[in-house]
């Protein structure tokens, strides 16, 4: 007869065994996803503001009620906001992977390029043919924003460059034309207190990372886009750089204007929306930005100021919200109808509206509503009418470069370095970095 | 002797030793089974990618393409043209350098003070740990306003006492002195781990040096810090650990704050910048998988260093009873 007494080894036998097949039985019994009638789509958004949050939410409902149902597509949306270091490192992870988001949207253009010489993202170039997408309807700036290395790469959803404001309570004038101009009232409006802390400055050139944007008005570039090469140590580069250490003389060093730019937390805004300079460059989302955070600030728009020679009104890109579509997707072609969708004429004025942007669909700017509804928009409009914008940097090698920059900036701005210095070294890291790159990359038409 | 007395004894059936060894072997399998879950997860999500990471760092790898090999070329770059990866290694060893003894002496100081019988506490010790459970974001973001040059309350208070207010987080000069001194927000569980030493120093000891006439003084020195001395060379190594991949603080502090033309979370000049911080900079903004995986094999290997100078010189100062 078998016995059927228990003991300590049998007992710790099952126990083992059934502690190491749990697992497995569990992952087993998970049923898979039931085949549904609709393909589902995760789409991710940085968008959690609750107006950014709101719309995205509006127009995915309403892909899902109109297209979707008709082409058998459901799109959930997931919030996953962008810390305010505006750094993408989880969305890049997620697209490397099989759980890999169909769509993403980004609030910020830094990455995009980087992310298609890559492999992150794939073109879109079949998909946007076939729904008949035309560079001629959009402003040649932002058709050059997806459209680079030979392909198209997403859609733009609003596009951004920078305008100068001008506080009214400081500065109630004409706002300056020319740099001269600018350095005259800057001086004047630059104040002290009796400790020698700078409790007001006319104007901050490197202010809010827009430091490098300064270049295009003394015309300079760092890229040529058409030769498709950096151009970084170039005699107007180094100019503004040489610009730069005026104010670092006006203010008494660069500290105290890093002391005054501090004394509001990036997270809260700049120290020109809390009125404590009376210049400063801001995107056409200020205004919008302005009423939800409830200040009370008067001030003017108009173009950038320029060095003589340059036209009146060029102004550099300063990004946009995309549609990508990443590599992994696993299901790119109805990913692709949704960022059509999400693209549109229609879809980008639901955003630029409530969030004051510029939509990169000529159409939908031109729209006499858009302005009726949106009139502060006004001097973008113009400046892109006079048609001198500075693209974004179509280059792969661009992360780089813009650490590169911020610190050479810091070396000339702490005279630490010479322009020219800086500009050199720039230059010969980044052309060490480009060949590196064609080296691992030589499929890449970008440079 | 005995066990053959004991074979002699049992001459049908097995030795102790050999009853002993079957007895293990029957055991094995059950046991093995048991901690499978454990060994498999430590082999997938932890040997597996330590593995892996050391791979990449032999190639140009972005995560997306295959990794090509470029062999020392990655580690050959770091030493010889990467000046961001010489300024971030030197600011941390520096951090660490002064960070390390600075928490661990004011946590003992601390613990020996929360080792008094006082009144309240057990409410004192819960004050001096909530900083460790506050989550790192929000202290960073508190200390950016506090640290503020105009009108931060840290400078409200040394103006107050007569001084200039310092630019804390906007100057080359000062940037790594604020950092090193935030280290010490975090001693809450250093000082917890002094405590429970404390209470492992035997009572008699104290009585033994007062018999003889110690002051309150010599008792720390002669009696409790040799006592505490594997404890302290705890917290050493394991501060130590900590210091060399400092980046929450860092990164926070000088993201939020940054007036100017940064934003790569190193401060005015990079005098803040971080091994981490550079690290995850080059990993996840410039895509450099497989140089980042070198960068982080090189702290591996200058942490597992110090950590083994340290167990070796330990006992010329590590009393053990």
């Amino acid at each position: 007869m078998v016995s059927t007494r228990v003991t300590r080894r049998t007992l710790l036998k099952q126990a083992a065994v059934a502690g190491a097949t749990l697992p497995a039985l569990g992952a087993t019994l998970a049923s898979p996803r039931s085949a549904a009638a609709a393909t589902e789509l995760e789409f991710w958004t940085p968008a959690n503001d609750p107006v950014g949050s709101g719309v995205i939410n509006e127009l995915t409902d309403e892909f899902n009620s109109t297209v979707g149902t008709e082409k058998g597509i459901h799109v959930n949306a997931r919030i996953k906001p962008i810390p305010g270091s505006d750094d993408y490192s989880q969305y890049t992870t997620a697209m490397t992977s099989s759980g890999s988001p169909d769509v993403v949207m980004t609030y910020t253009y830094d990455p995009v390029v980087a992310w298609a010489a890559n492999g992150f993202i794939q073109p879109i170039d079949e998909y946007a043919q076939a729904v008949g997408i035309k560079e001629e309807d959009f402003f040649p700036i932002a058709w050059s924003m997806i459209n680079f290395g030979g392909h198209i790469w997403g859609l733009l959803q609003e596009f951004d460059f920078n305008e100068l404001f001008t506080n009214t309570a400081i500065h109630s004038g004409e706002p300056p034309k020319t740099i001269d101009e600018l350095d005259a009232l800057a001086a004047e409006y630059t104040n002290f207190d009796d400790s020698g802390n700078l409790v007001q400055a006319g104007f901050i050139p490197w202010m809010n990372f827009t430091g490098r944007n300064w270049n295009a008005q003394f015309g300079g570039s760092f890229y040529d886009v058409d030769a498709r090469k950096w151009t970084i140590d170039t005699p107007e580069n180094a100019q503004y750089l040489q610009w730069f250490l005026k104010y670092v003389d006006l203010f008494g060093g660069r500290e105290k204007s890093d002391a005054l730019e501090s004394s509001i937390p990036r997270t809260y805004g700049d120290i020109f929306q809390y009125g404590k300079v009376a210049f400063a460059l801001e995107g056409e989302y200020l205004p919008a930005q302005l009423k939800k955070q409830e200040l009370d600030l008067e001030y003017t728009v108009s173009h950038l100021p320029v060095a003589p020679e340059v036209t009146y009104g060029t102004a550099t890109t300063g990004g946009g919200n995309l549609f990508l579509l990443p590599t992994n997707a696993k299901h790119p072609e109805e990913a692709a109808a949704f960022i059509q969708y999400m693209g549109s004429k229609e879809g980008s004025l639901k955003w630029c509206l409530p969030e004051s942007n510029l939509p990169p669909i000529k159409a939908a700017a031109e729209d006499p509503s858009f302005l009726e509804q949106l009139p502060e928009i006004k001097p973008w409009l113009d400046a892109l009418a006079v048609d001198q914008m500075v693209p974004p940097t179509p280059s792969p090698v661009y992360p780089v470069f813009v650490q590169l920059m911020h610190n050479a900036t810091d070396q000339v701005t702490y005279k630490q370095q010479t322009p020219e210095e800086a500009l050199t070294e720039v230059a010969q890291k980044i052309t060490d970095e480009v060949a590196r790159f064609q080296q691992s990359h030589p499929d890449w038409e970008g440079e | 002797m005995a066990l053959q007395m004991s074979q002699e004894l049992r001459p049908g059936r097995l030795s102790l030793r050999r009853r002993w060894k079957r007895l293990q072997r029957g055991e094995l399998l059950p046991g093995l089974l048991f901690i499978s879950p454990w060994i498999i997860g430590f082999l997938c999500f932890q040997l597996y990618p330590i593995a892996s990471s050391l791979r990449y760092s032999f190639t140009d790898y972005n995560m997306m393409q295959p990794p090509i090999s470029v062999g020392f070329d990655n580690f050959a770059r770091l030493f010889g043209e990467d000046d961001l990866f010489r300024k971030a290694l030197t600011n941390t060893a520096i951090y660490a350098l002064f960070s390390v003894p600075l928490d661990l002496a004011v946590a003992l100081f601390f613990a020996l003070l929360l080792n008094l019988n006082i009144p309240g506490r057990a409410i004192w010790r819960t004050a001096f740990y909530f900083p460790a459970i506050v989550p790192s974001v929000a202290i960073g973001i508190l200390w950016v306003m506090l640290l503020n040059t105009q009108g931060g309350l840290v400078n409200v208070a040394i103006e107050a006492l007569g001084f200039a207010a310092i630019p804390w987080l906007t100057s080359p000069t000062w940037s790594l002195p604020a950092l090193i001194l935030l280290s010490v927000w975090g001693i809450g569980p250093t000082i917890v781990i002094f405590l429970a030493g404390l209470q492992d120093v035997p009572r008699d000891l104290y009585d033994a040096a007062q018999l003889d006439g110690a002051g309150p003084l010599r008792l720390v020195r002669d009696v409790t810090i040799p006592m505490l001395s594997p404890v302290i060379l705890f917290n050493l190594i394991i501060g130590m650990i900590a210091a060399l991949q400092v980046f929450a603080q860092p990164f926070i502090l000088f993201g939020a704050t940054q007036g100017g033309s940064s934003g790569n979370h190193g401060g005015p000049l990079n005098s803040a910048l971080m091994y981490s911080v550079q690290l995850y900079t080059v990993a996840f903004q410039q895509f450099k998988m497989g140089y980042a995986a070198a960068m982080a094999w090189i702290l591996f290997v200058i942490i597992f260093t110090l950590s083994l100078t340290a167990l070796r010189f330990s006992n010329r100062f590590v009393h053990y009873e």
